[in-house]
């Protein structure tokens, strides 16, 4: 035990101060005891600092200065009057508080460097993600370009189909199609009001027809369709044509899909404007337009023209009871029918313009788009297997490549060979004639 | 007694400077003295430990009395006068206790700190005067420890409570400070007997 335990120099040395202290436990303190009675070396040391901490223990404390206490206490009123400039919360300064102040500051350097390392990955991400929506959304503009103008004038067909006498049915039956009852309801009312209606009665004020097309971008796209109906509906009109389609048909994924579709409503001219603005707040407008075309000439002149026709049919029929002759019979009926073709038709155009003004067309054009801005896009299931598909794909193309470079090497073969006999003997004969001369 | 001290901590807390004098009053000539042993002269250990009681009396609000109120009170001085020590070396890498080696052996820099000052005056002893002379040259882990330990005669636990330690630390750092003491104390005879030799 004595044995295994002896003292070494060395670790005396770190039980000096212990022991002098008396912090050593009794057994350790024993050994300490026996080594000191055996090495001088150590005893010598010992004695030196047993020396040197008495002379410490007998350094007289000095007194306070005398003016201490005073200006002190004039620091301190001075601290009092002035609390706000010194910062209270300055805290206390210690040593682990400096140390744990500069592995904060390590901590907010390592924080700040993986912000900034997210950052730059994420805004490389961006640019990335944004090279393919912004082509997405071109492409899109140039559809919705599109479909205005070539769309617009067939619905002025449409609506001059729907406009004839036959309109009512055919239109309850678009309203049919997109299975709104409430709206062909509403729409069997109006166009009945229409037919009563006295044409002169509208030839007070202006006959202005609203027309206005919405391209919108748009997120979840049957959520936004369904939001567009409820506002066309709350308004009292009602959806007179609408497509929808894939633009982006995901076969793996259906609900990544994405739909692009436009819809032709009519609502009333008084509710035309927050109908307009409320779908344009649905979605991203892409593109607005708007138009206000005033007919009231237009109408008055086919209103006064209808009036005279009337006279004129009028007339007619009286003539017609007058005639006697199957010959002036029939001559009058032709004239009648002539006269009576007019009037429908003109009464039509009166009826299909009442219908413009009084319902504002609306052509909204969807785009659905996804908005990667929203949320983190997760990386695709088949990453490898695209990358593979990828990888074989580059090796394919370099494979032709050799191939095309091969086969064209080969085909070339005879022409270089001739082109290398004739450079040859050319060269042979220069040869020859250098030689000569 | 621990309950007036707590009575004074509370109305100083609220701003009364008349209580916080009191709360300190029986440290101050401690702190004093530590900053005295510290720094090495009087001028800097009336600056150094004054700015620490501003300091107390500043963040008394973050007393929460885990540690005794005198602990606390010791760990802010000495914490004041490291950073001060700290700050001289950045100023000036000319440290005072360097010395300047000429032809004839080494002179202190600090030849009027450690020359006339009233204590130095007071401690005739050439003992004591070789042993300030010593702690000065220590690294200021070792001089506070020696500091507070062997001059002001703090015990080991509350050494280790004042400079925010385990006690294990404490123990290794006092005995390696005591030796560096030794060492230095040796050179510092071997100098002078060679000077008296030289004379």
């Amino acid at each position: 035990m004595k044995g295994g335990l002896k003292m070494t120099c060395f670790n005396f040395e770190e039980l000096i101060s212990l022991y002098i202290d008396n912090m050593l436990d009794e057994h350790t303190k024993k050994i300490v005891e026996e080594h000191l009675d055996e090495c001088k070396e150590c005893k010598y040391n010992y004695d030196a600092i047993i020396s040197n901490i008495n002379i410490c223990k007998e350094l007289p404390s000095i007194p306070l200065p005398d003016n201490y206490q005073d200006s002190l206490h004039e620091k301190l009123v001075a601290l009092q009057e002035e609390p706000k400039k010194v910062s209270l919360d300055k805290p206390v300064p210690s040593t682990s508080k400096k140390s744990k102040r500069k592995s904060n500051w390590k901590i907010y350097a390592t924080i700040a460097a993986s912000f900034i390392i997210l950052i730059v990955t994420v805004g490389s991400l961006n640019v990335f993600n944004m090279g393919s929506s912004s082509s997405k959304t071109e492409m899109a503009k140039d559809q919705s370009m599109e479909i205005p103008r070539s769309e617009a004038p067939s619905y002025g067909i449409a609506t001059d189909d729907a406009r004839s006498e036959e309109s009512a049915p055919e239109l309850k039956m678009f309203s049919a199609n997109e299975s709104i009852e409430s709206e062909g309801q509403t729409f069997d009312v109006t166009t009945s009001e229409i037919n009563n209606r006295d044409i002169r009665q509208k030839q007070s004020g202006r006959k202005v027809i609203n027309n206005a097309f919405v391209n919108l971008d748009i997120e979840e796209y049957d959520e936004k369709f369904d939001q567009i109906v409820n506002i066309i509906s709350t308004k009292g009109g009602h959806i007179q044509h609408s497509n929808t389609e894939y633009k982006h048909y995901v076969r793996e994924n259906p609900e990544e899909s994405l739909k692009r579709g436009n819809l032709s409503v009519r609502v009333p001219e008084s509710a035309f404007l927050d109908t307009v603005n409320e779908i344009k707040a649905i979605g991203i407008v892409t593109n607005y337009g708007s138009s206000g075309e005033d007919i009231t000439t237009q109408y008055r002149d086919t209103a006064n023209e209808i009036e005279n026709l009337k006279v004129q049919e009028e007339r007619l029929r009286e003539i017609m009871l007058k005639a006697e002759n199957v010959e002036d019979i029939l001559a009058v009926e032709r004239e009648l029918t002539r006269v009576r073709g007019n009037i429908n038709a003109m009464t039509g155009d009166i009826q299909r313009w009442d219908d413009l003004v009084e319902l504002s067309t609306i052509n909204i054009s969807l785009n659905e788009v996804v908005n990667k801005d929203k949320r983190i896009q997760t990386v695709s299931d088949n990453i490898w297997d695209k990358a593979g598909k990828g990888f074989i794909r580059t090796i394919n193309g370099l494979l032709e490549f050799a191939e095309i470079i091969f086969i064209g090497f080969v085909s070339f073969l005879p022409i270089i060979i001739i082109t290398g006999l004739i450079i040859g003997i050319v060269i042979l004969v220069i040869k020859r004639l250098i030689r000569r001369d | 007694m621990k309950d007036q001290e707590k009575l004074l901590i509370e109305k100083s807390q609220q701003g009364d400077i008349e209580s916080f004098e009191l709360l300190i009053k029986e440290h101050q000539q401690i702190a004093f003295n530590i900053a005295y042993r510290m720094l090495g002269n009087i001028e800097d250990a009336k600056d150094i430990s004054q700015d620490a009681f501003i300091k107390i009396y500043k963040s008394l609000n973050t007393f929460k009395g885990d540690s005794s109120f005198s602990t606390w009170l010791y760990r802010i001085v000495t914490n004041t006068c490291l950073d001060e020590l700290r700050k001289r070396k950045k100023r000036n890498t000319i440290s005072y206790d360097n010395t300047i080696k000429t032809d004839d052996g080494e002179i202190d820099r600090n030849i009027p700190d450690t020359g006339d000052t009233p204590e130095e005056i007071v401690s005739k002893n050439e003992s004591q005067r070789a042993i300030i002379k010593s702690i000065n040259k220590l690294s200021e882990q070792h001089k506070i420890v020696i500091v507070l330990r062997d001059i002001k005669g703090f015990s080991y636990e509350q050494i280790g409570e004042i400079l925010n330690c385990p006690e294990g630390t404490i123990k290794s750092r006092i005995s390696r400070a005591r030796i560096a003491l030794r060492t230095l104390l040796e050179k510092d005879r071997e100098l002078l007997d060679n000077d008296n030799v030289k004379i």
